[in-house]
């Protein structure tokens, strides 16, 4: 019996958050005392196999089919369901990425099984598993024991960092074809547009957010040139989308996008819940507000009580005066 | 064109209120609101019966208590009616009992698009849309950013990292929009005295022909045994600007490696 982790690849090239979730996977499967299996989905999937044996797979399925090309949300659900059902596994695991959960509840849905979302921890046991996963944007952490046919689990996203296995799996490659028919490609893929290149919101290592105390949208220029200097991209909160000075693509937050750099730089924001749910997987946050009271100072984990207007080009200057003695 | 929006009534994010030590959830007999994720899809299904030249939004939500405040702010935005299940044995629902309940709500309403939120503020696993379409047996497609519909078939911008998908699906369909990408309407003082007197259809489990015992706390194959505040990250380091901060920013920066 084994423990499926599902791994997300864009055409060959396999996501970090599938390495966090096989991460994740290998000392739950241990502890379960399954056999770690992976599973990659259509176009690219043999290239995206590859290596992941390093990271603890003893098996790695890989399955294809005509209508398998890009994701395809429920396509992708039923090929893990169809591979539960042949292979008797006993529990999927995903990261809780947008896609990850996707896919999972997708399975759930097919194979009538509850689903926990986001889990931070799980810890299986003979009368159920138990596991610990975050609420309201990771303001509750809720305990819950999952009793099932067939686990359904992610792991939240940034919750392990990726790292390869002690004892590497024998990545054992094993075709699988699934039974699909049209029907599972109604939704067609007629076009991929890519609007920003290279580093995206989402996986840069600095991000230099504004918030209200910034004032307008001019003002955010000192903020892209700290962001340049230090090789990051600006964020911002609601209050500055909602002003209309940074696009939504920018916002940080629950209903924009979620960061993990390893500093995250909160200039002007109070740092209302909505935003910190975007927020808190940065390794470490530096506030700087006029305001000691501010959720984001009294929060983060270095924080200056000064005027962002004032501090931000400091730091700029600083860096260069650095860069060229 | 007839489009339903799924809407969730929760509490008010500024101010969530307590948890229940007995069933280790959020209190809900707080006032409730609609959650404001959801005001962006009640936004576009309205532009889009407006770009259609005919048809209306209907409102499907579950909620206990027969609560209707949220209901009654999407109303008066310009949904046409609504549709409410509220039953007693649907506490302690997880997602997919929801996804079952709002699957057969939606059904009555034979809509040509289902629209949802992309997640919601509270729960946040964003699995409900997905399995509504699967229990209907319907096409869906996540994170919409926009939406067009013509002869039958919806063309979506799916967000992704770096742009947008551009997917066509057949109607009927599921979509769930992002947050964010539509300025959703403030209701004018006209809607919101018209949707006073909008229609609100209450239903319960037998109403719709759900056995009682496959939802709720009675259908949930998980147990939650205990909820509780996150450890709020502690305080750090506050230095107070005296013209010099930007120096000790730097020796952190240093340290971090990010220079």
């Amino acid at each position: 019996m084994s423990l499926l982790v599902v791994c997300e690849h864009d055409r060959g090239a396999l996501s970090d958050a599938s390495l966090e979730a096989l991460t994740f996977g290998r000392p739950l499967a241990a502890a379960a005392g399954l056999e770690l299996a992976a599973v990659v989905i259509g176009e690219g999937a043999e290239a995206a196999a590859a290596g992941l044996g390093d990271h603890g797979a003893a098996t790695v399925h890989v399955a294809s089919h005509p209508i398998l090309t890009d994701f395809g949300p429920e396509a992708w659900g039923e090929v893990v369901a169809q591979l539960v059902r042949t292979t008797g596994a006993t529990a999927v695991l995903a990261c809780g990425t947008e896609r990850g959960n996707e896919v999972v509840a997708q399975v759930a849905a097919r194979l009538d099984q509850p689903f926990v979302a986001n889990c931070r921890s799980v810890e299986p046991g003979t009368d159920g598993w138990s596991m610990t996963r975050v609420q309201w944007g990771g303001s509750l952490l809720e305990d819950a024991t999952l009793v099932a046919d067939v686990h359904l689990v992610t792991v939240a996203h940034h919750a392990v960092e990726a790292t390869p296995a002690d004892a590497p799996g024998a990545g054992t490659v094993a075709a699988f074809t699934p039974d699909l028919d049209d029907t599972l490609a109604r939704t067609v893929v007629a076009d991929r547009v890519v609007l920003t290149q290279g580093i995206t919101l989402s996986t840069a290592p600095v991000v230099v957010g504004g918030g209200r105390g910034v004032g307008s949208a001019e003002a955010f220029a000192p903020l892209e040139e700290l962001a340049a200097e230090l090789g990051g991209v600006v964020g911002c909160s609601r209050a500055v989308t909602n002003n209309g000075w940074r696009p939504h693509s920018d916002q940080v937050g629950q209903t924009g996008t979620r960061i993990a750099p390893e500093i995250y730089i909160a200039s002007g924001i109070s740092g209302a819940i909505q935003h910190w749910v975007g927020a808190m997987a940065a390794k470490n946050i530096l506030a700087i507000n006029t305001d000691a009271e501010a959720n984001m100072v009294t929060r983060a984990g270095h924080a200056v009580i000064g005027d962002l207007h004032q501090v931000v080009p400091a730091i700029t200057e600083e860096v260069r005066r650095r860069r060229n003695s | 064109m007839n489009v339903v929006v799924c809407v969730k009534q929760i509490p008010d994010p500024a101010d969530p209120g307590a948890l229940d030590p007995e069933t280790r959830t959020l209190k809900r007999d707080v006032k409730l609101i609609l959650d404001e994720s959801d005001s962006y899809g009640v936004e576009m299904g309205l532009q889009l019966v407006d770009a259609a030249g005919e048809g209306e939004v209907r409102l499907v939500s579950m909620a206990p208590n027969n609560e209707v405040s949220g209901l009654r702010t999407a109303l008066a935005m310009g949904a046409e009616s609504a549709v409410l299940v509220s039953d007693e044995a649907l506490a302690g629902s997880d997602a997919l009992s929801t996804a079952k309940v709002l699957a057969a709500a939606i059904a009555r309403c034979e809509p040509d698009l289902v629209l949802a939120a992309t997640e919601s503020s509270d729960g946040y696993t964003g699995t409900v849309p997905v399995q509504v379409a699967e229990l209907m047996d319907l096409p869906s497609v996540t994170f919409g950013k926009e939406i067009t519909v013509e002869g039958g078939t919806a063309t979506v911008k799916r967000q992704t990292e770096a742009g947008y998908d551009e997917v066509e699906c057949p109607l009927p369909c599921v979509v769930s929009v992002t947050a964010g990408v539509v300025e959703p309407r403030y209701p004018s003082f006209k809607g919101i005295m018209a949707a006073k007197n909008k229609p609100v259809e209450e239903l319960d489990l037998a109403g719709l022909g759900i056995d009682p015992t496959t939802v709720g706390w009675a259908g949930a194959r998980q147990e939650i045994t205990e909820i509780a505040e996150a450890p709020a990250r502690e305080a750090g380091e506050v230095i107070v600007d005296e013209g010099d901060a930007h120096e000790r920013i730097l020796a952190f920066l240093d340290d971090l490696k990010v220079l």
